[in-house]
């Protein structure tokens, strides 16, 4: 009982220590955990797949092998860690190509837009703008005018 | 929980025993650790396993849950460190438990052993604190806070106010150094392994 309270007293004064130089694990993202895993050198998803071994191994042995009925949290954990099927992972594949193609195809549209709107000449960036703004005719528009008037009339005449 | 916390849970754990168990293989001369024979994901496995199959007497909220196995897990950390067996050298070699003479430190020493203050003052545990601050003054600024604090064990808005800066400014600093002491120890353990 002694090494017991003396055990959990040192758990107690570690996990203070812990806290107070790094934080509350569960305060943390699962960004910010995957990044600090990866720092110690571990993969999550090989780490989901290590300890859903281990489990799957000891339900085996404690319990399918036995005809027991396996424990309902240790069903739910086990379900919950199992490693992607074949299938979902090739479904994961195919969603991250779609991805790639939609977010590759946003960036050149935004691009090509981009750049249409920096290297066409001033003048042809606005045509309707530049046709709406004409506040006087010039001497070519009232020839041009006096043509066109002049063919509708003729035709009228004939 | 749902899968996606069953899944979170599994990271917290493993977490939580990669910071543990670095923490205990840089202090003190006779509690290296990494020859325990148990990775951080073998600790989260088995805390998994003791809650799965009702070993574990957890009557509280589900919110509560994850604090629960955390403690309970670094209990077991804990406990698997105070076996004479796995106390060895800071050389890594493993000092077998027939050959292995009774502890006779005193039992203060034992007490203190993760106390804040006492891990703060341990010359290899500050070495390697030093090593993963020395290009990088906001941590360094981080540990002279937090040594300054001499009885209490501060907490994130305590730091904050001491050096003058929003308390989100502390939490990516702790993060900051936790994943630089994970790297410390991942990179120690490989250069010790191949040597």
């Amino acid at each position: 009982m002694k090494k017991k309270n003396k055990e959990n007293r040192q758990a107690e004064s570690l996990e203070q220590s812990l806290e107070a130089l790094f934080g509350r694990e569960a305060d943390l993202t699962d960004e910010d955990l995957d990044e600090e895993l990866g720092a110690c050198g571990i993969d999550s998803a090989e780490l989901q797949a290590n300890v859903h071994k281990q489990l799957f191994d000891y339900t085996n042995h404690h319990y399918r092998t036995l005809d027991r009925d396996v424990p309902e949290n240790l069903e739910k954990t086990l379900r919950a860690l199992r490693p992607p099927s074949a299938a979902e992972k090739a479904m994961a594949v195919v969603r991250t190509a779609e991805n790639l193609v939609d977010s590759f195809l946003d960036t050149a549209k935004t691009k090509s837009a981009e750049l249409l709107s920096t290297t066409l000449p001033t003048q042809t960036r606005h045509p309707q703008l530049a046709f709406r703004n004409k506040k006087e005719l010039s001497a070519a528009d009232r020839d041009l005018l006096k043509s066109e008037q002049e063919d509708v009339d003729s035709s009228d005449e004939s | 929980m749902n899968d996606a916390e069953y899944r979170r849970l599994l990271r917290i754990l493993t977490v939580r025993a990669c910071r543990a168990l670095r923490v205990a293989a840089l202090k003190g001369e006779d509690w290296v650790l990494a020859e325990s024979g148990k990775s951080p994901a073998d600790y989260a496995a088995e805390t998994l396993i003791r809650w799965g199959t009702n070993q574990l007497q957890f009557t509280r909220t589900p919110e509560a849950l994850v604090a629960y196995l955390t403690k309970v897990m670094t209990n077991a950390i804990v406990s698997t460190l105070r076996r004479r067996e796995v106390k060895t050298s800071r050389s890594g070699k493993m000092t077998l438990a027939d050959e292995h003479t009774e502890d006779s430190s005193p039992q203060s020493k034992a007490e203190s052993l993760f106390d804040l203050r006492s891990l703060l003052r341990d010359d290899a545990f500050r070495e390697a604190l030093d090593q993963c601050t020395a290009d990088d003054a906001a941590l360094k600024e981080y540990v002279v806070a937090i040594e300054m604090f001499e009885d209490t064990i501060p907490a994130a808005r305590d730091i904050a106010s001491l050096l003058g800066v929003p308390v989100t400014d502390i939490y990516n600093r702790r993060k900051k150094l936790a994943r630089r002491l994970g790297k410390h120890g991942f990179t120690e353990s490989r250069r010790r392994s191949k040597a």
